[in-house]
């Protein structure tokens, strides 16, 4: 092998090596949230076993959350006499008398560790989860025996659910695990958005895309037929699509720095001023609300729908309007006849595009409506069916929010997982919905360009 | 269509009259639709370039220059002067007394900590309360040796002096604790030079800007931040008459100021100075602000209480947005163009189309997730396994680099693997491998040579490790730059005709000559654009620097420590802003450096993109 060949070589194995790095990185990602957003509602087990506090051996109920080997140093910052390596558990132990939900055991001191099959979780609607062994239970009361020995007793009513984890078969296990995935997607969220569903949230970002996508759907395809069929191809025609290319690079904060200033306080203010005035100085329009929220989407994603517009409009070939006029065809009609027809999936496409770009959007909302806890669905049963002033959750905003303000990380971590497990399945269906149309959009053009 | 009366029977053709009715309708629907899609896009194109119009028209307030006029004879009456503590009513004055010291100034902060006192000839003495019975903690002289001291006054916060002596000398003059603890009165700078002895000084209500009055008639405004006046006139210009003007009064808001003859209102000056703490200077340039003890750059907008004096240098959050910008191309740069240069040059085409749509179908991870993961998962972990990754970083390119090296000793058929998607399996298992065997040296390294922890071991050498820095933005933010950087680069490649490597290698060019000579020098200008483009989406990032960042605005470009962006600033401050306020416009401002410099990356790297393209075309 001659030596002027390695370089090529190199460069193709570190070429292959930046590839690989850059696809495995994206696997572990979706993989990483996959895992850790579908273990939340897998029955876990539940442990029991002993434990020194204060000197006495205590008894301890709960589940493994996770495991930590710690090293010499950071036992001995810890007072602890000095092992060569040890091991901490962190157990989920419910509401207990005097100890956080909480709490990292070491390995080493516990003793005695079981799985008996009577252990329960029992969740309550508004004191949280309780870990004990049930006693008694009639109709309309519940009896449970906690860690320490003492029991107490709840009322039927107050109970969201009890579950024997240790006894459930798989099958158990996976009806279980479903019903509380339909729970976490269909109700309310309780305890500052600790626990509960998300129902609200998913609703909020469905809405407020979803009205995007009627603002920008009819103004943004309007606007790329005139730029690609009406405008004459002059030097100011072609800065005006350069600079309309180059909107959708703007960074979307500073879509929302404008939506603020102008839609809210401008834009809101004088409507409030002109038709609620006698709600005056309670702003009805003037605060931040879903009708801004759709809004400052739809000015974010209208440079997508144009771009999209234009280029579904450039890959029609000029045959068929050519054959449109020779047939005495009025340019609209060609317009509405011959092109629409063909260009309306790349359109499509462009507004699916669209929606799945708003549906991630976190930062320029913060600004203009979407904020962390706002429960009642913005709905009503009468017209408009919409709420357009009311302010909304969202499933972006609930990822910031409860990921990392939250004040007990540790039940709130797993939470943020799933929500971002519903999030990245919104987008990505989205994304297959306009893969598949322009898929179809590009077979049904080059049948007609042949 | 019904039959017509006048048409010949059997034919179902509309008649001229029809079809003229026909015809007209058809120009008027034509019409109607051009005018109506031309007002369609019309309006949205002005509407979107209205963007940066609007935006511009909230920051100009912040630049406008001061302006006053004279109203001789105003309404109202002068409002009373801010009542502070005499030293009458205080046991101060028997402690000046036993100081020996008859001042011919006293001035005492709202909290009654410290009395100072001055002679006409500039002497001073500064009192604490704390320690009343010691007389004088520290003498010094307010004025230069043979100039008389004629004005002194407290800024508002009292935290701060402004003296003026007969030669028209302005000096301002700050209270700040020195090595010991102890408060002290210094000298921290001077203003321009007035044309005359100064006759009268008042401070502004609630912000740190004061007003000056010479012996000549001259009138000037200033700001404490800086040196010389905002605004200035004389009494001639101002058309009033001299009349022994010896006092100045701002009113609450700050938008009039009386001129005052012992208590006798002589004229009313009204002022729009709404936004003095906001110039270039201020935004840009170091400032020393009071209770600081040299001049920086600061960001520090909110204040609890109505004295506070805003801080806004835009430095910080420039630096911060840079360096993650940085960071984040250091990553990804080299990562999209290889990954761009392997999906050309070396895959065959159902492989490479599937590869490209994949890395294009990263784009669309929302920024959100990409910032929980690296805040909540990346962050901790980069801290515990920090030298398994710089062993990581080591080890991978060198196993593969040993692989190159000795790829032709391995037998024929596993060297077939060359053509194929199989060499992203084989490379994938050596980055798991990789990582496998990193993770455990990592460890047996740190309980070797740091002490069971390099985070430990760091931090007793002096640097300063923090948990959310620049390294997990950089590989945070790379992962999210990355796809649009691909994209751009493999488009740049993939536009490369043809005939160009079909001749190199007729001509007996081998694969890395051709990428060499050929492929990577046409492509160039597409990979600047890449990197443009790159850089300008990691410029606008937001949720990632919010989440993965301390958000602590510093100057420094270290890549252990956090950072504060001028997007995260933009997200947590402006909810908070009061409406038309200095912090307000000034965030407005931030936007606009945003747009601007967005709006401008990806221009030119159209342009180039274009031009590229352009060339290419006629080569073909």
């Amino acid at each position: 092998m001659s030596a002027n060949r390695q370089p090529g070589r190199r460069l193709y194995f570190f070429s292959a090596l930046a590839t690989a790095l850059t696809l495995l990185t994206f696997f572990l990602l979706c993989l990483l949230i996959l895992s850790r957003g579908l273990r939340l509602f897998w029955p876990a087990e539940v442990v029991q076993f002993q434990y020194p506090i204060s000197g006495q051996m205590q008894q301890v109920f709960g589940e493994v959350v996770s495991r930590q080997q710690v090293n010499a140093e950071q036992l001995a910052a810890a007072g602890l006499p000095s092992h060569s390596q040890a091991q901490r558990v962190l157990i989920k132990q419910g509401q207990t008398a005097g100890q956080t939900a909480f709490r990292w055991y070491w390995q080493h001191l516990s003793r005695d560790w079981q799985t008996p099959a009577q252990l329960s979780l029992l969740r309550h609607f508004s004191q949280g989860e309780f870990y004990g062994v049930v006693m008694q239970e009639n109709a309309t009361e519940l009896q449970l025996r906690l860690s320490d020995n003492s029991s107490r007793t709840f009322l039927r009513s107050d109970i969201e659910r009890v579950i024997s984890p240790n006894q459930l078969s798989l099958w158990g296990k996976l009806q279980l695990f479903a019903a509380q995935w339909w729970q976490f997607l269909s109700t309310e969220p309780r305890q500052a958005n600790s626990a509960g569903g998300i129902l609200p949230a998913i609703m909020g970002t469905v809405l407020s895309v979803l009205l995007m996508a009627l603002l920008v759907a009819p103004i943004g395809i309007m606007a790329g037929i005139y730029l690609h069929e009406y405008a004459k191809d002059g030097r100011l025609v072609r800065l005006v699509r350069l600079s309309v290319h180059n909107l959708a690079g703007v960074p979307s904060v500073v879509f929302g720095v404008f939506a603020l200033g102008f839609f809210v306080y401008v834009l809101g203010g004088s409507i409030d001023q002109l038709f609620y005035a006698e709600q005056l100085p309670q702003a009805t329009f003037g605060t931040p609300g879903l009708l801004w929220v759709s809004l400052t989407l739809a000015l974010l994603t209208l440079p997508v729908v144009i771009v999209a517009t234009e280029e579904g409009l450039a890959r029609i070939p000029q045959s068929l309007r050519l054959g449109g006029y020779a047939l005495g065809a009025t340019k609209a009609e060609v317009l509405r006849k011959l092109i629409l027809p063909v260009a309306i999936p790349a359109m499509i496409t462009g507004v699916v595009l669209a929606m799945s770009r708003a549906a991630g959007e976190v930062a320029p909302l913060i600004f203009v409506g979407v904020v962390k806890y706002a429960p009642v669905l913005p709905l009503r049963s009468e017209w408009p069916f919409v709420q357009l002033d009311q302010q909304i959750m969202s499933l972006g905003l609930q990822i910031y929010d409860v990921g990392l303000q939250s004040s007990n990380a540790d039940a709130a971590e797993p939470r943020v997982y799933a929500i971002a497990l519903v999030l990245l399945l919104l987008i990505g269906s989205l994304n297959l919905l306009a893969m598949r149309l322009r898929r179809y959009y590009r077979a049904k053009t080059r049948s007609q360009g042949a | 269509m019904t039959p017509n009366a006048e048409k010949p029977t059997g034919s179902h053709l509309p008649n001229a009259q029809q079809r003229q009715r026909r015809s007209r309708h058809r120009r008027w629907l034509d019409r109607g639709w051009h005018a109506l899609i031309t007002l369609a896009g019309v309006s949205v194109i002005a509407t979107l370039l209205a963007i940066f119009v609007y935006l511009l028209l909230e920051v100009l307030p912040l630049f406008k220059p001061v302006s006053a006029q004279l109203q001789p004879h105003a309404a109202s009456t002068p409002p009373p002067a801010l009542i502070l503590p005499s030293i009458a009513d205080d046991d101060f004055a028997m402690a000046a007394a036993k100081a020996g010291f008859t001042a011919d100034f006293q001035l005492i902060d709202g909290l009654k900590r410290v009395i100072i006192l001055a002679k006409r000839d500039g002497e001073a003495c500064v009192l604490l309360r704390a320690a009343l019975s010691q007389g004088c903690q520290q003498r010094l002289s307010l004025t230069d040796r043979t100039v008389q001291l004629t004005a002194a006054t407290w800024l508002a916060g009292q935290q701060s002096l402004i003296t003026g002596d007969s030669s028209g000398q302005l000096k301002q003059w700050y209270l700040i604790a020195d090595a010991a603890g102890q408060l002290r009165l210094s000298w921290v700078k001077p203003f321009s030079q007035q044309a005359a002895s100064i006759v009268a000084i008042a401070a502004e209500r609630g912000r740190r800007g004061f007003a000056v009055l010479d012996a000549k008639g001259g009138l000037s405004v200033f700001y404490s931040a800086l040196s010389s006046p905002i605004w200035q006139a004389q009494y001639a210009t101002l058309s009033l008459a001299q009349k022994g003007v010896t006092e100045l009064r701002f009113t609450p808001n700050n938008d009039g100021l009386w001129l005052l003859n012992a208590q006798q209102a002589e004229g009313f000056l009204a002022i729009n100075n709404r936004h003095p703490e906001i110039s270039w200077r201020t935004l840009w340039q170091k400032v020393w602000y009071e209770s600081w003890q040299q001049p920086e750059y600061v960001w520090q907008s909110g204040g609890g209480y109505e004295l506070y004096q805003g801080k806004y240098s835009l430095v910080p959050l420039t630096v911060g947005t840079l360096k993650a910008a940085f960071y984040a191309l250091l990553v990804a740069v080299p990562l999209a163009v290889l990954a761009a240069i392997f999906s050309v040059c070396f895959l065959q085409e159902p492989v490479r189309s599937r590869l490209s749509s994949m890395i294009e179908l990263m784009a669309l991870f929302p920024t959100v997730i990409i910032g929980f993961l690296a805040a909540i998962w990346l962050a901790p972990a980069l801290e515990q396994h920090l030298l398994s990754l710089l062993l990581y970083l080591l080890l991978v390119p060198a196993a593969v680099w040993a692989l190159a090296y000795y790829w032709h000793y391995l037998p024929r058929r596993w060297q077939r693997l060359n053509s194929s998607g199989a060499m992203l399996i084989l490379m994938s298992a050596i980055l798991l491998v990789g990582a496998w065997v990193a993770l455990g040296l990592g460890s047996w390294f740190e309980s070797l040579l740091f002490d069971d922890s390099l985070r430990f071991w760091l931090d007793q050498q002096g640097v300063d490790y923090q948990q959310r820095n620049a390294l997990v933005i950089g590989l945070a933010m790379g992962f999210a730059v990355l796809p649009v950087i691909y994209t751009v680069s493999y488009d740049a490649l993939a536009q490369i005709p043809q005939q160009l490597t079909a001749g190199a290698y007729a001509l007996g060019a081998d694969q890395w000559q051709i990428v060499r000579r050929i492929m990577l020098p046409v492509a160039m200008p597409g990979f600047l654009a890449a990197v443009m483009l790159g850089l300008s989406r990691a410029i606008g990032e937001t949720m990632i620097i919010l989440m993965a960042t301390g958000n602590n605005p510093i100057t420094n470009f270290n890549l252990f420590e956090g950072l504060r962006s001028l997007t995260a600033t933009l997200t947590i401050e402006l909810p908070e802003a009061a409406v038309d306020s200095s912090h307000y416009r000034v965030l407005f401002l931030v936007a606009i450096l945003l747009f601007v410099f967005t709006f401008a990356a990806n221009t030119l790297a159209d342009l180039v993109r274009q031009r590229l393209r352009r060339n290419l075309q006629r080569l073909e």
